[in-house]
């Protein structure tokens, strides 16, 4: 699958670019894909990553940027096409199947996600996980909420503060 | 233990200290899914989450519960919401639902208008309830969905927001005499009742592209749209004047009139349509079609 390219160096196959996760792994991958992320298009629209250089990445692990580049590599089609015109029904049900799939993780590792993708402005994987992160919240008491994102249950003053701020923020629990 | 751990592994941060990390700019960009009351919940949980709601960038005034937001205590919430907001973090986009409120339509009205108070770009409101009242006035929105609301008064001018570009109406009755809308370049009425006494105008001037369709009763006349590339317009079967064709040319309803420019009873004025040639030989058969409905 050629995917149109935004950079140079049209030679028919589709342009490959080097990234380096902060534990020294490199990954292969289509410039059209890593260009899904905002920080890295610019690099590589100046022609960076390719070769043996490679675009360091010191703040991604290889757990993280391989999971972030599973994500890229799925969505990269669709983002070339301006995310819609072409697309079928069958392929946005597609990729909505993958994406419920591929936050079904564990917390700590949406965490590390949510962070990469922050850091490297990928703005659909932010969403994807900032909204996975907003429905672990949803519709909970504030007891619920601190369990669920593994707060300690709150000591005698800490609960004290709680009950005088639910009182101040009447207004929220009306 | 920690030694032991660390050499094969860092020891596993608590969750806690995980989401802890996270920087405000996520922790509000998360907060913006929720809906506005839960968000505002999550300030109870630690000092670091006290004021972030504050900052989020898109409030969801949705799926509040009926049974605990009765208008008063709705009307409370919008204060402290809005009044707390931090001011210098622009709306990017707001939702409204509102169908408990059903006849209480003073808090909407509000509600809306503040949400515009505060820079909101994108506005979805969506509520059975009527929006009346003076022209809304924004300098930043450029998207406003409406569903199920009923328009009366000067409520569909929005001379008063030259950056709007997308309007669309969907399930809703329109009681006004116009919709004025000089800067809307995308426009959608699909659903909804034509409810006014005489057709409704549509003033779109840098209209390009325009759906009316699935409505009741009297279709719009719509004036000149030289930019309009792509259209779909259909016509209720139902279109009908209330004249019947007694007042002869001089009917403002139905302008069935010959003369200069309203020979096209629907489409009134002149039209230029440079990439409409397929939609305009389409309208124009439906309007032929539909015109001995009206006469």
């Amino acid at each position: 699958m050629a995917a149109p390219e935004s950079g140079d160096g049209n030679n028919g196959a589709a342009r490959m670019v080097t990234l380096i996760s902060s534990d020294n792994t490199r990954f292969e991958v289509e410039a059209a894909a890593a260009s899904l992320s905002q920080t890295l298009q610019l690099t590589i629209l100046d022609g960076g990553g390719g070769g043996g250089d490679g675009i360091p990445l010191p703040n991604v692990d290889s757990a993280t940027l391989s999971k972030v580049l599973e994500y890229c590599i799925k969505h990269a089609p669709a983002a070339a096409n301006g995310g819609a015109p072409n697309a079928t029904a069958v392929d946005r049900a597609e990729l909505e199947r993958f994406d419920n799939e591929f936050v079904n993780i564990d917390q700590s590792v949406l965490y590390s996600l949510i962070m990469a993708a922050h850091n490297l402005e990928i703005e659909g994987l932010q969403s994807l996980v900032a909204k996975k992160v907003a429905d672990m919240i949803k519709g909970k008491s504030p007891m619920e909420i601190r369990r669920t994102l593994g707060f300690p249950d709150p000591t005698p003053e800490e609960q004290a503060e709680m009950n005088a701020h639910m009182l101040e923020y009447g207004w929220a629990y009306e | 233990m920690a030694e032991a751990s660390r050499a094969k592994k860092p020891a596993t941060p608590s969750l806690e200290d995980r989401i802890s990390t996270l920087p405000d700019g996520v922790l509000e960009h998360v907060l913006g899914f929720l809906p506005a009351d839960n968000a505002v919940r999550t300030s109870v949980l630690a000092q670091r989450w006290r004021y972030l709601w504050r900052s989020m960038r898109r409030l969801r005034l949705t799926g509040l519960d009926p049974h605990r937001h009765r208008a008063p205590a709705f009307g409370n919430f919008i204060d402290g919401l809005l009044l707390l907001r931090n001011t210098t973090v622009a709306l990017d986009e707001a939702e409204l639902t509102v169908y408990p409120f059903g006849e209480n339509c003073a808090p909407i009205n509000s509600c809306i208008r503040r949400l515009l108070f505060c820079k909101a770009k994108v506005l979805a409101v969506d509520g059975g309830t009527t929006f009346h009242g003076p022209p809304l006035i924004s300098r930043h929105l450029r998207r406003l969905a409406l569903n199920s609301l009923d328009f009366e008064d000067n409520s569909l001018d929005f001379e008063r927001c030259p950056a709007l570009e997308d309007l669309r109406i969907t399930d809703c009755e329109l009681f006004t005499d116009r919709i004025l809308a000089p800067s809307v370049k995308h426009l959608s009425i699909t659903y909804s009742y034509f409810q006014s006494p005489k057709r409704i105008h549509v003033y779109a001037p840098s209209l390009v592209s325009l759906e009316i369709s699935d409505n009741n009763r009297k279709a719009p006349l719509l004036e000149q749209m030289p930019s309009l590339e792509t259209a779909i317009f259909s016509i209720s079967p139902k279109d009908y004047c209330d004249c019947d064709g007694a007042s002869g040319d001089d009917c403002d309803t139905c302008l069935y009139s010959d003369d200069d420019q309203k020979t096209c009873v629907i489409l009134g004025g002149r039209w230029t349509l440079p990439n409409a040639a397929a939609w305009w030989t389409d309208a124009v058969s439906r309007l032929l079609r539909n015109a001995r409905l009206m006469l």
